[in-house]
Protein backbone atom coordinates (compact mmCIF):
# COMPACT_ATOMS: atom_id res chain seq x y z
CA UNK A 1 0.00 0.00 0.00
CA UNK A 2 2.72 2.29 0.75
CA UNK A 3 4.95 1.65 -1.91
CA UNK A 4 2.16 1.85 -4.37
CA UNK A 5 1.50 5.39 -2.42
CA UNK A 6 5.27 6.68 -3.15
CA UNK A 7 4.91 4.77 -6.67
CA UNK A 8 2.20 7.27 -7.52
CA UNK A 9 3.82 10.44 -5.97
CA UNK A 10 6.85 9.66 -8.15
CA UNK A 11 4.84 9.54 -10.95
CA UNK A 12 3.16 12.41 -10.10
CA UNK A 13 6.47 14.45 -9.37
CA UNK A 14 7.53 13.08 -12.45
CA UNK A 15 4.82 14.52 -14.77
CA UNK A 16 3.84 17.85 -13.33
CA UNK A 17 7.09 19.28 -12.22
CA UNK A 18 8.54 19.74 -15.79
CA UNK A 19 4.85 21.07 -16.74
CA UNK A 20 4.82 23.77 -14.01
CA UNK A 21 8.67 24.33 -15.10
CA UNK A 22 6.82 25.11 -18.97
CA UNK A 23 5.44 28.15 -17.34
CA UNK A 24 6.88 31.35 -17.80
CA UNK A 25 5.63 33.99 -15.41
CA UNK A 26 2.93 34.08 -12.71
CA UNK A 27 1.85 37.16 -10.68
CA UNK A 28 0.70 36.48 -7.34
CA UNK A 29 -0.28 39.12 -5.05
CA UNK A 30 0.59 39.14 -1.71
CA UNK A 31 -1.46 41.38 0.83
CA UNK A 32 -0.62 41.70 4.63
CA UNK A 33 -2.24 43.76 7.31
CA UNK A 34 0.34 44.59 9.83
CA UNK A 35 -1.15 46.10 12.64
CA UNK A 36 0.96 48.51 14.45
CA UNK A 37 2.47 47.66 18.61
CA UNK A 38 1.46 49.53 21.41
CA UNK A 39 1.61 47.51 24.39
CA UNK A 40 1.39 47.28 27.94
CA UNK A 41 2.19 44.82 29.99
CA UNK A 42 2.06 44.10 33.88
CA UNK A 43 3.00 41.12 35.36
CA UNK A 44 0.26 41.07 38.59
CA UNK A 45 -2.73 42.79 39.53
CA UNK A 46 -1.87 43.07 43.16
CA UNK A 47 0.81 43.30 46.18
CA UNK A 48 0.40 43.78 49.84
CA UNK A 49 2.86 44.99 52.87
CA UNK A 50 1.70 42.39 54.88
CA UNK A 51 1.03 43.47 58.82
CA UNK A 52 2.75 47.04 59.74
CA UNK A 53 2.67 48.97 63.29
CA UNK A 54 1.80 52.53 63.30
CA UNK A 55 5.12 54.44 63.15
CA UNK A 56 6.86 51.10 60.95
CA UNK A 57 7.58 51.69 57.16
CA UNK A 58 6.95 48.22 54.74
CA UNK A 59 8.29 47.63 51.46
CA UNK A 60 6.71 45.58 48.61
CA UNK A 61 7.83 41.56 49.39
CA UNK A 62 8.55 40.33 45.80
CA UNK A 63 12.14 40.53 44.92
CA UNK A 64 11.18 41.57 41.61
CA UNK A 65 8.86 43.94 42.36
CA UNK A 66 5.52 44.75 40.01
CA UNK A 67 7.03 44.08 36.37
CA UNK A 68 5.95 46.73 33.31
CA UNK A 69 6.64 46.48 29.86
CA UNK A 70 6.01 48.65 27.01
CA UNK A 71 6.70 48.39 23.31
CA UNK A 72 5.95 50.54 20.31
CA UNK A 73 6.50 50.47 16.75
CA UNK A 74 4.08 53.88 16.40
CA UNK A 75 7.61 55.89 15.56
CA UNK A 76 6.68 58.37 18.58
CA UNK A 77 8.10 58.37 22.12
CA UNK A 78 6.26 56.30 24.51
CA UNK A 79 5.17 57.78 28.37
CA UNK A 80 5.07 55.38 31.30
CA UNK A 81 3.55 57.31 34.52
CA UNK A 82 2.45 55.76 37.93
CA UNK A 83 -0.55 56.88 39.95
CA UNK A 84 -2.04 55.62 42.84
CA UNK A 85 -6.26 56.77 42.28
CA UNK A 86 -6.87 57.28 45.86
CA UNK A 87 -4.96 57.56 49.16
CA UNK A 88 -5.00 53.99 50.82
CA UNK A 89 -8.14 53.89 52.68
CA UNK A 90 -10.14 51.88 55.41
CA UNK A 91 -13.62 53.11 55.57
CA UNK A 92 -13.08 56.87 56.45
CA UNK A 93 -9.48 56.66 57.47
CA UNK A 94 -6.87 57.09 55.05
CA UNK A 95 -2.88 57.36 55.20
CA UNK A 96 -2.14 60.06 52.67
CA UNK A 97 -0.17 59.79 49.66
CA UNK A 98 2.76 61.50 50.73
CA UNK A 99 3.22 58.08 52.81
CA UNK A 100 3.27 55.96 49.92
CA UNK A 101 6.24 55.89 47.62
CA UNK A 102 7.36 54.10 44.18
CA UNK A 103 10.82 53.59 42.92
CA UNK A 104 11.89 51.91 39.80
CA UNK A 105 14.70 50.54 37.51
CA UNK A 106 14.84 49.64 33.68
CA UNK A 107 16.00 47.36 31.30
CA UNK A 108 15.53 50.30 28.67
CA UNK A 109 17.73 53.08 26.88
CA UNK A 110 14.83 55.72 27.87
CA UNK A 111 14.83 58.75 30.59
CA UNK A 112 13.87 56.55 34.11
CA UNK A 113 12.62 58.86 36.65
CA UNK A 114 12.37 55.95 38.95
CA UNK A 115 15.88 56.08 40.52
CA UNK A 116 14.95 57.40 43.74
CA UNK A 117 12.25 57.43 46.12
CA UNK A 118 9.11 59.08 44.82
CA UNK A 119 6.18 60.03 46.85
CA UNK A 120 2.26 59.36 45.31
CA UNK A 121 1.78 63.02 46.24
CA UNK A 122 4.30 64.27 43.90
CA UNK A 123 2.23 65.46 40.79
CA UNK A 124 5.56 64.92 38.41
CA UNK A 125 4.53 60.92 38.09
CA UNK A 126 6.13 60.54 34.47
CA UNK A 127 8.29 56.51 35.09
CA UNK A 128 9.84 56.09 32.11
CA UNK A 129 10.09 57.92 28.43
CA UNK A 130 11.41 55.97 25.83
CA UNK A 131 14.01 56.73 23.17
CA UNK A 132 13.34 57.21 19.28
CA UNK A 133 14.70 53.87 18.90
CA UNK A 134 12.30 51.93 21.54
CA UNK A 135 9.48 54.18 20.10
CA UNK A 136 10.23 52.04 16.74
CA UNK A 137 10.57 48.48 17.38
CA UNK A 138 8.26 46.64 18.86
CA UNK A 139 10.16 45.30 21.68
CA UNK A 140 9.36 45.18 25.05
CA UNK A 141 10.82 47.84 27.43
CA UNK A 142 10.72 46.81 30.84
CA UNK A 143 10.67 48.48 34.19
CA UNK A 144 10.85 46.97 37.18
CA UNK A 145 8.43 49.07 40.36
CA UNK A 146 8.84 48.68 44.01
CA UNK A 147 6.58 50.40 46.94
CA UNK A 148 7.22 51.84 50.01
CA UNK A 149 4.89 52.54 52.95
CA UNK A 150 5.44 54.42 56.44
CA UNK A 151 2.38 53.64 58.63
CA UNK A 152 2.42 57.25 60.64
CA UNK A 153 1.92 56.84 64.20
CA UNK A 154 -1.55 58.10 64.69
CA UNK A 155 -2.90 55.35 62.19
CA UNK A 156 -6.03 54.00 63.00
CA UNK A 157 -6.15 49.70 62.77
CA UNK A 158 -7.46 48.09 59.38
CA UNK A 159 -7.12 46.97 56.40
CA UNK A 160 -6.17 49.73 53.80
CA UNK A 161 -6.01 49.45 50.14
CA UNK A 162 -5.93 51.56 47.35
CA UNK A 163 -5.27 50.83 43.26
CA UNK A 164 -1.87 52.04 41.91
CA UNK A 165 -2.69 52.85 38.13
CA UNK A 166 0.17 52.72 35.21
CA UNK A 167 -0.26 54.65 32.28
CA UNK A 168 0.87 54.76 28.84
CA UNK A 169 0.44 56.43 25.78
CA UNK A 170 2.09 58.23 23.36
CA UNK B 1 -34.17 -3.29 34.13
CA UNK B 2 -31.26 -3.84 32.51
CA UNK B 3 -28.60 -6.54 33.81
CA UNK B 4 -25.03 -6.22 32.48
CA UNK B 5 -22.89 -9.30 31.65
CA UNK B 6 -20.04 -9.25 34.90
CA UNK B 7 -17.36 -10.30 31.89
CA UNK B 8 -18.28 -7.69 29.54
CA UNK B 9 -18.01 -5.11 32.63
CA UNK B 10 -14.71 -6.53 33.50
CA UNK B 11 -13.67 -6.01 29.78
CA UNK B 12 -15.13 -2.66 29.31
CA UNK B 13 -13.74 -1.80 32.66
CA UNK B 14 -9.95 -2.29 31.64
CA UNK B 15 -10.71 -0.60 28.41
CA UNK B 16 -12.16 2.71 30.59
CA UNK B 17 -8.78 1.82 32.69
CA UNK B 18 -6.90 1.97 29.35
CA UNK B 19 -8.59 4.91 28.07
CA UNK B 20 -8.75 6.84 31.13
CA UNK B 21 -5.01 6.32 31.40
CA UNK B 22 -4.45 7.38 27.54
CA UNK B 23 -6.71 10.44 28.85
CA UNK B 24 -4.58 11.40 31.83
CA UNK B 25 -1.72 10.86 30.14
CA UNK B 26 -2.50 13.50 27.81
CA UNK B 27 -3.63 15.39 30.67
CA UNK B 28 0.14 15.14 32.26
CA UNK B 29 1.69 15.31 28.81
CA UNK B 30 -0.43 18.97 28.06
CA UNK B 31 0.19 20.39 32.06
CA UNK B 32 3.92 19.31 31.23
CA UNK B 33 4.29 21.42 28.05
CA UNK B 34 2.32 24.25 29.61
CA UNK B 35 4.33 24.15 32.72
CA UNK B 36 7.66 24.13 30.50
CA UNK B 37 6.12 26.84 28.72
CA UNK B 38 5.34 29.17 31.15
CA UNK B 39 8.48 28.69 32.65
CA UNK B 40 9.70 30.53 29.28
CA UNK B 41 6.89 33.01 28.73
CA UNK B 42 6.56 34.42 32.18
CA UNK B 43 2.87 35.10 33.11
CA UNK B 44 1.49 38.23 32.58
CA UNK B 45 -1.97 39.91 34.30
CA UNK B 46 -2.05 42.15 31.65
CA UNK B 47 -0.79 42.30 28.34
CA UNK B 48 -2.93 44.54 26.01
CA UNK B 49 -2.16 45.87 22.62
CA UNK B 50 -3.83 48.89 20.84
CA UNK B 51 -3.93 49.94 17.22
CA UNK B 52 -3.64 52.70 16.22
CA UNK B 53 -1.76 54.59 19.11
CA UNK B 54 -2.98 58.12 17.73
CA UNK B 55 -5.41 59.59 15.13
CA UNK B 56 -5.72 62.40 14.05
CA UNK B 57 -9.19 63.64 12.56
CA UNK B 58 -10.14 66.46 10.69
CA UNK B 59 -14.35 67.31 9.88
CA UNK B 60 -16.08 70.60 9.43
CA UNK B 61 -18.12 72.16 12.24
CA UNK B 62 -21.60 70.29 13.23
CA UNK B 63 -19.72 67.40 11.18
CA UNK B 64 -19.83 63.71 12.73
CA UNK B 65 -16.90 61.66 11.63
CA UNK B 66 -16.22 57.93 12.64
CA UNK B 67 -13.02 55.93 14.16
CA UNK B 68 -12.71 52.68 15.60
CA UNK B 69 -9.49 51.34 17.66
CA UNK B 70 -8.88 48.06 17.84
CA UNK B 71 -7.80 46.21 21.16
CA UNK B 72 -5.86 43.32 21.50
CA UNK B 73 -5.76 40.85 25.41
CA UNK B 74 -2.42 39.42 24.43
CA UNK B 75 -2.22 37.41 27.86
CA UNK B 76 -3.30 34.06 28.26
CA UNK B 77 -5.82 34.95 30.94
CA UNK B 78 -9.67 36.81 29.72
CA UNK B 79 -9.85 40.42 30.76
CA UNK B 80 -12.59 43.07 32.11
CA UNK B 81 -11.79 46.47 30.11
CA UNK B 82 -13.25 49.87 30.44
CA UNK B 83 -13.35 52.33 27.94
CA UNK B 84 -13.43 56.35 28.39
CA UNK B 85 -12.09 59.91 27.53
CA UNK B 86 -10.00 61.68 29.33
CA UNK B 87 -8.29 65.48 28.59
CA UNK B 88 -4.56 66.14 28.10
CA UNK B 89 -2.31 68.71 28.34
CA UNK B 90 1.73 68.72 28.28
CA UNK B 91 3.61 68.15 31.29
CA UNK B 92 7.08 70.07 31.69
CA UNK B 93 8.74 66.89 30.81
CA UNK B 94 6.78 66.47 27.67
CA UNK B 95 4.75 63.89 28.73
CA UNK B 96 1.01 64.76 28.88
CA UNK B 97 -1.24 64.93 32.32
CA UNK B 98 -4.49 63.59 31.94
CA UNK B 99 -7.08 65.59 33.47
CA UNK B 100 -10.74 65.31 33.33
CA UNK B 101 -13.01 65.57 30.22
CA UNK B 102 -14.21 68.98 29.25
CA UNK B 103 -11.80 70.89 31.90
CA UNK B 104 -8.85 71.99 28.62
CA UNK B 105 -9.96 74.59 26.63
CA UNK B 106 -8.37 72.48 23.72
CA UNK B 107 -10.74 69.25 25.07
CA UNK B 108 -12.61 67.36 22.76
CA UNK B 109 -13.32 64.45 24.94
CA UNK B 110 -17.42 65.05 25.31
CA UNK B 111 -17.85 65.60 22.17
CA UNK B 112 -16.72 61.40 21.56
CA UNK B 113 -19.30 59.03 21.95
CA UNK B 114 -17.63 55.51 22.24
CA UNK B 115 -19.68 52.48 21.46
CA UNK B 116 -18.66 50.55 24.66
CA UNK B 117 -18.32 52.05 28.09
CA UNK B 118 -17.13 48.32 29.57
CA UNK B 119 -16.15 44.98 27.85
CA UNK B 120 -14.35 42.04 28.13
CA UNK B 121 -11.77 39.96 26.17
CA UNK B 122 -10.93 36.46 26.36
CA UNK B 123 -7.14 35.47 26.07
CA UNK B 124 -5.69 35.85 22.51
CA UNK B 125 -9.04 38.03 21.91
CA UNK B 126 -9.22 41.31 19.82
CA UNK B 127 -12.17 43.47 19.60
CA UNK B 128 -13.30 46.88 17.26
CA UNK B 129 -13.91 49.63 19.57
CA UNK B 130 -15.77 52.24 17.57
CA UNK B 131 -16.49 55.80 18.06
CA UNK B 132 -18.00 58.87 16.58
CA UNK B 133 -16.69 62.16 16.73
CA UNK B 134 -19.51 65.60 16.43
CA UNK B 135 -17.58 68.69 16.17
CA UNK B 136 -19.83 71.68 17.41
CA UNK B 137 -21.03 74.05 14.85
CA UNK B 138 -19.33 77.50 16.38
CA UNK B 139 -16.13 75.61 17.21
CA UNK B 140 -12.59 76.12 15.08
CA UNK B 141 -8.77 75.34 15.64
CA UNK B 142 -7.44 72.02 17.02
CA UNK B 143 -8.71 69.85 19.63
CA UNK B 144 -7.36 67.16 21.73
CA UNK B 145 -8.46 63.95 23.73
CA UNK B 146 -7.58 60.55 24.76
CA UNK B 147 -9.15 57.40 24.73
CA UNK B 148 -8.14 54.95 27.46
CA UNK B 149 -8.70 50.91 27.83
CA UNK B 150 -7.86 50.66 31.56
CA UNK B 151 -7.72 47.26 33.43
CA UNK B 152 -10.85 46.30 35.71
CA UNK B 153 -9.42 44.75 38.88
CA UNK B 154 -11.16 43.39 41.63
CA UNK B 155 -8.85 42.79 44.77
CA UNK B 156 -10.35 42.74 47.89
CA UNK B 157 -7.15 42.47 49.82
CA UNK B 158 -3.66 44.61 49.32
CA UNK B 159 -3.30 47.38 47.09
CA UNK B 160 -4.87 46.31 43.37
CA UNK B 161 -2.81 47.00 40.74
CA UNK B 162 -4.35 48.34 36.92
CA UNK B 163 -2.76 49.11 33.73
CA UNK B 164 -4.26 51.82 31.18
CA UNK B 165 -3.20 52.19 27.73
CA UNK B 166 -4.37 54.88 25.38
CA UNK B 167 -4.87 56.67 21.88
CA UNK B 168 -4.24 59.89 21.39
CA UNK B 169 -6.66 61.57 19.88
CA UNK B 170 -5.96 64.86 17.61
CA UNK B 171 -9.03 67.03 16.17
CA UNK B 172 -8.88 70.15 13.50
CA UNK B 173 -11.45 72.14 12.30
CA UNK B 174 -11.38 71.76 8.62
CA UNK B 175 -10.31 75.43 6.71
CA UNK B 176 -9.56 76.55 10.41
CA UNK B 177 -5.69 75.46 11.49
CA UNK B 178 -2.85 77.21 11.52
CA UNK B 179 0.38 75.55 12.31
CA UNK B 180 2.82 78.77 13.14
CA UNK B 181 5.41 79.06 15.87
CA UNK B 182 8.93 80.12 16.57
CA UNK B 183 12.51 79.44 18.32
CA UNK B 184 12.78 81.14 21.42
CA UNK B 185 15.25 81.63 23.65
CA UNK B 186 18.58 79.46 21.95
CA UNK B 187 21.24 79.10 24.16
CA UNK B 188 24.79 77.46 24.37
CA UNK B 189 26.28 76.16 27.49
CA UNK B 190 29.87 75.43 26.47
CA UNK B 191 33.11 76.74 27.93
CA UNK B 192 36.49 74.67 27.35
CA UNK B 193 37.77 72.08 25.24
CA UNK B 194 36.74 68.38 26.40
CA UNK B 195 33.66 69.45 27.80
CA UNK B 196 30.08 69.04 26.90
CA UNK B 197 28.40 71.31 24.51
CA UNK B 198 24.81 72.13 25.67
CA UNK B 199 22.04 73.12 23.22
CA UNK B 200 19.19 74.53 24.54
CA UNK B 201 15.85 76.36 23.19
CA UNK B 202 12.11 76.65 23.45
CA UNK B 203 9.67 76.17 20.60
CA UNK B 204 6.26 78.57 21.15
CA UNK B 205 3.70 76.95 19.32
CA UNK B 206 1.73 80.39 17.60
CA UNK B 207 -0.84 78.80 16.06
CA UNK B 208 -4.20 77.24 17.06
CA UNK B 209 -3.96 73.50 16.97
CA UNK B 210 -1.78 70.58 18.24
CA UNK B 211 1.98 71.30 16.66
CA UNK B 212 4.59 67.88 16.71
CA UNK B 213 8.13 69.97 15.28
CA UNK B 214 11.03 67.11 15.01
CA UNK B 215 14.07 68.99 15.47
CA UNK B 216 17.67 68.59 14.26
CA UNK B 217 20.58 70.63 15.74
CA UNK B 218 23.99 70.77 14.41
CA UNK B 219 27.30 72.27 15.61
CA UNK B 220 29.54 74.34 12.53
CA UNK B 221 32.57 75.62 12.40
CA UNK B 222 34.40 77.96 9.53
CA UNK B 223 30.51 77.16 7.96
CA UNK B 224 31.14 72.94 8.24
CA UNK B 225 29.24 70.61 10.15
CA UNK B 226 31.51 68.79 13.19
CA UNK B 227 28.66 67.57 14.70
CA UNK B 228 24.85 67.12 13.83
CA UNK B 229 21.85 65.40 16.00
CA UNK B 230 18.25 64.65 16.39
CA UNK B 231 16.46 64.87 19.51
CA UNK B 232 12.65 63.62 20.23
CA UNK B 233 9.83 65.84 18.36
CA UNK B 234 8.60 68.88 20.83
CA UNK B 235 4.92 68.76 20.96
CA UNK B 236 2.85 71.23 22.12
CA UNK B 237 -0.83 72.93 22.26
CA UNK B 238 -1.53 76.51 21.15
CA UNK B 239 0.41 78.73 23.05
CA UNK B 240 2.34 76.41 24.98
CA UNK B 241 6.20 76.65 24.66
CA UNK B 242 8.15 73.36 24.69
CA UNK B 243 11.61 73.01 25.62
CA UNK B 244 14.29 71.30 23.80
CA UNK B 245 17.83 69.83 24.93
CA UNK B 246 20.40 68.76 22.79
CA UNK B 247 23.87 67.57 24.67
CA UNK B 248 26.80 67.19 22.51
CA UNK B 249 29.63 64.92 24.58
CA UNK B 250 32.19 64.63 21.29
CA UNK B 251 35.48 67.02 22.05
CA UNK B 252 35.41 70.24 20.43
CA UNK B 253 38.91 72.25 19.70
CA UNK B 254 39.48 75.86 20.84
CA UNK B 255 37.45 78.41 18.43
CA UNK B 256 34.58 79.90 17.52
CA UNK B 257 31.52 77.91 16.29
CA UNK B 258 27.64 78.65 15.62
CA UNK B 259 24.67 76.09 16.62
CA UNK B 260 22.32 75.65 14.39
CA UNK B 261 18.82 74.38 15.57
CA UNK B 262 16.33 73.53 12.84
CA UNK B 263 12.29 72.34 13.51
CA UNK B 264 10.36 71.10 10.90
CA UNK B 265 6.60 70.66 11.20
CA UNK B 266 4.19 70.30 8.36
CA UNK B 267 6.04 71.74 5.24
CA UNK B 268 7.20 74.49 7.83
CA UNK B 269 11.18 74.67 8.30
CA UNK B 270 12.32 77.13 11.04
CA UNK B 271 15.68 78.00 11.68
CA UNK B 272 17.82 79.66 14.51
CA UNK B 273 21.51 80.00 15.60
CA UNK B 274 23.62 81.53 18.15
CA UNK B 275 27.38 82.00 18.12
CA UNK B 276 29.71 80.44 20.69
CA UNK B 277 33.39 79.80 21.62
CA UNK B 278 35.58 77.26 23.16
CA UNK B 279 38.47 78.39 25.05
CA UNK B 280 41.80 76.53 25.62
CA UNK B 281 41.87 73.90 28.45
CA UNK B 282 42.80 75.69 31.59
CA UNK B 283 46.34 74.65 33.10
CA UNK B 284 46.96 74.95 36.66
Amino acid sequence: MKIASVMILMVLTVFLVPAYSLQTTNTLTVMVNVQSSFALIVNSDSFDFSRLMPGQTGEIARAEGIVVAGASSGGNPWYLKVSAVKPLSSGSDFISNENFSWYSSTEGKGESFGSAEKSFSDPSNTAYISSLDEANSSEKVVNKFKFKLFVPEETKPGYYTTTVMFTMTE
Amino acid sequence: MKIRNPKSKILNKSKILNSKFNHWSLVIGICLVIGAWSLVIPAYALSINIDPSNIRIVQKPGETKSGSIIVQNSSSAGIKLKTYTEDWVYAPDGSKSFIKPGSSVYSCSNWIVLDTATFELAPNEGKKISFKITEPKNSSGGHVSVVFFESTVDVREGIAVAGRIGTIIYQDTEGDIKRAGEIKDLSVLASEEGTPVSVKFYFQNNGNTHISARPKISITKDNKTVAETEIKPINTLPADKGAGLATFTAPLKEGSYKAQVELKFDDKTLKSQADFTIKKTSTK
